[in-house]
């Protein structure tokens, strides 16, 4: 119920104040820099992590950093920055691990 | 790869490694918890990351109960290196030497300088009775004002002093008094004529004029006696002036050549860089048979640094040769002149030339030959001692 109402708002605010979706609520955001960084915003779990895949849950479901001789630079409760050879970014809407 | 940031360095951080975690498990678990990681990588079946050491306890806790091997492959940070200077004595003892070391070295008097007197040496005898000396323990020195006033009494041809006690340098600034002119010691003394003429007014300091107006005087007659009438004998000082003359004989030309501005000129501008000047402006040459230059050298600036560069204002004015005649008149009067000048070249400063008189002139080959006869009013007096009073 509370998060249909929070749903309803940041819908209202985004047709009718004009915000940028980003700015609101625990959106999940997603940075690739020049193909060897990749920056997670608000994520809520790291799922799984090895050399050529770092899988990272977000609250609409589940990104997918595929490459070569990845490793996670830093964790934060905020964000989550991953580095290496990225080849694939892959994005699954898996919402039953999620959180909806 | 240094991930490096102070605050980390100062809490300490470990690098951990872990084993038997496939799943990675330990790392999802910490990402999942929102505890600060990074550096997170593989080395073959194992993976390393590095983590706080406020975190520690939470990762160990984790790591048994995920039944994981951790070893702790790195261990940095302020915490890290207290614990290791901990354990090495010498390193302690060696920082507290230092300090020690240095605090006794800055307890010693190391530098004395001394300005503007005239012998160091004297005030630095003064110093050092003042327990002030390169060497010195600092604890036996005064306040700084306390010394001032003792260095002043010290040295009584000194005229203020300035003490400055900055650590462990001593300025010492000093301003010397300045003597008061020294009396002339007076020796009993006649005052004589030099040179002979007629006595127009005397006026005796102390002595006794001997002479009066109108009297004519040789060299050597006693003018002001110091030799007073009970016998005493004293300075006597005081001014004669008197009537002298002079015989002057001036060779003067009649045509004289002289050299004229024509107005024309022309400007030349250089830089000079060092010795050698570079022409800026002006590249004229016109052909004057007879010039005059003038060169102006200005320096630049830049604040108040001096560049090695010059600018330099040669202006160069075309002259011509005049003949200028004098008549025989102008020669005189011109040659008059000369004698004036001679006379008072001659004779102690304030001498006044009263009159004058051409006493012959004649003309050969274009130059005038004057002598010329001048009436000067001069001070004749000349000190001599009395040859008694050195004796007695």
């Amino acid at each position: 119920m509370k998060s249909k109402v929070r749903k309803w708002a940041e819908q209202m605010a985004q047709d009718w104040l004009e915000a940028p979706a980003d700015t609101l609520g625990a959106k999940s955001r997603l940075v690739v820099l020049a193909m060897n960084q990749a920056v997670i915003e608000n994520f809520l779990e790291l799922a799984a992590f090895s050399p050529e895949q770092v899988r990272i849950l977000v609250r609409d479901g589940a990104i997918s950093i595929v490459g070569q001789n990845l490793c996670i630079r830093s964790v934060t409760p905020e964000e989550l920055l991953v580095e290496g050879e990225i080849s694939q970014v892959r994005f699954s809407r898996d919402t039953e691990s999620g959180w909806a | 790869m240094a991930f490096f940031r102070l605050s980390e360095w100062v809490k300490g951080y470990v690098e951990m490694e872990v084993r038997n975690d496939v799943d990675k498990n330990l790392l999802r678990t910490l990402a999942t918890n929102g505890i600060r990681l990074w550096n997170a990588r593989h080395k073959g079946s194992v993976y390393t990351f590095c983590l706080q050491l406020d975190d520690l306890h939470e990762a160990l806790e984790q790591a048994r109960t995920s039944h994981v091997k951790i070893r702790f492959s790195e261990r940095r940070g302020l915490p890290f290196l207290i614990r290791h200077a901990r354990k090495r004595k010498t390193f302690l003892v060696g920082g507290a030497m230092f300090v020690a070391v240095l605090y006794m070295l800055s307890s010693f008097v190391w530098r004395v300088e001394i300005v503007g007197a005239d012998q160091t040496e004297v005030v630095e005898f003064a110093l050092r009775k003042l327990n002030i000396y390169p060497g010195s323990w600092l604890y036996n020195v005064m306040a700084q004002d306390d010394v001032q006033l003792a260095l002043l009494e010290a040295l009584p041809q000194v005229s203020w002093v300035g003490v400055k006690i900055q650590g462990t340098s001593v300025f010492v600034n000093i301003i010397p008094r300045i003597a008061p002119a020294k009396r002339l010691e007076l020796h009993p003394q006649n005052v004589v004529a030099s040179v002979p003429g007629v006595v127009a007014n005397i006026l005796a300091d102390s002595g006794q004029a001997l002479v009066q107006q109108g009297e004519y005087v040789t060299p050597g007659a006693v003018l002001i006696s110091g030799e007073l009438d009970n016998g005493k004998k004293v300075y006597a000082s005081g001014k004669v002036e008197a009537i002298v003359w002079y015989r002057t004989e001036v060779k003067l030309p009649l045509q004289r050549v002289d050299l004229q501005y024509t107005g024309r000129y022309v400007r030349h501008d250089y830089l000079v860089i060092g010795q050698l000047p570079v022409p800026v402006w002006g590249f004229s040459h016109p052909p004057y048979a007879l010039s005059n230059a003038n060169q102006v050298d200005e320096p630049l600036k830049l604040g108040d640094y001096k560049l090695p560069l010059q600018f330099r204002v040669d202006t160069v004015y075309e002259v011509k040769k005049v003949h200028v005649k004098l008549s025989v008149a102008q020669a005189t009067a011109r040659g008059m002149q000369f004698a004036v000048r001679e006379v008072q070249r001659m004779t102690p400063d304030g001498t006044k030339v009263i009159r004058q008189n051409i006493l012959q002139r004649k003309q050969v080959r274009g130059n005038l030959y004057v002598t010329v006869w001048s009436e000067a009013l001069q001070n004749i007096g000349k000190p001599q001692e009395i040859p008694d009073a050195i004796q007695q």
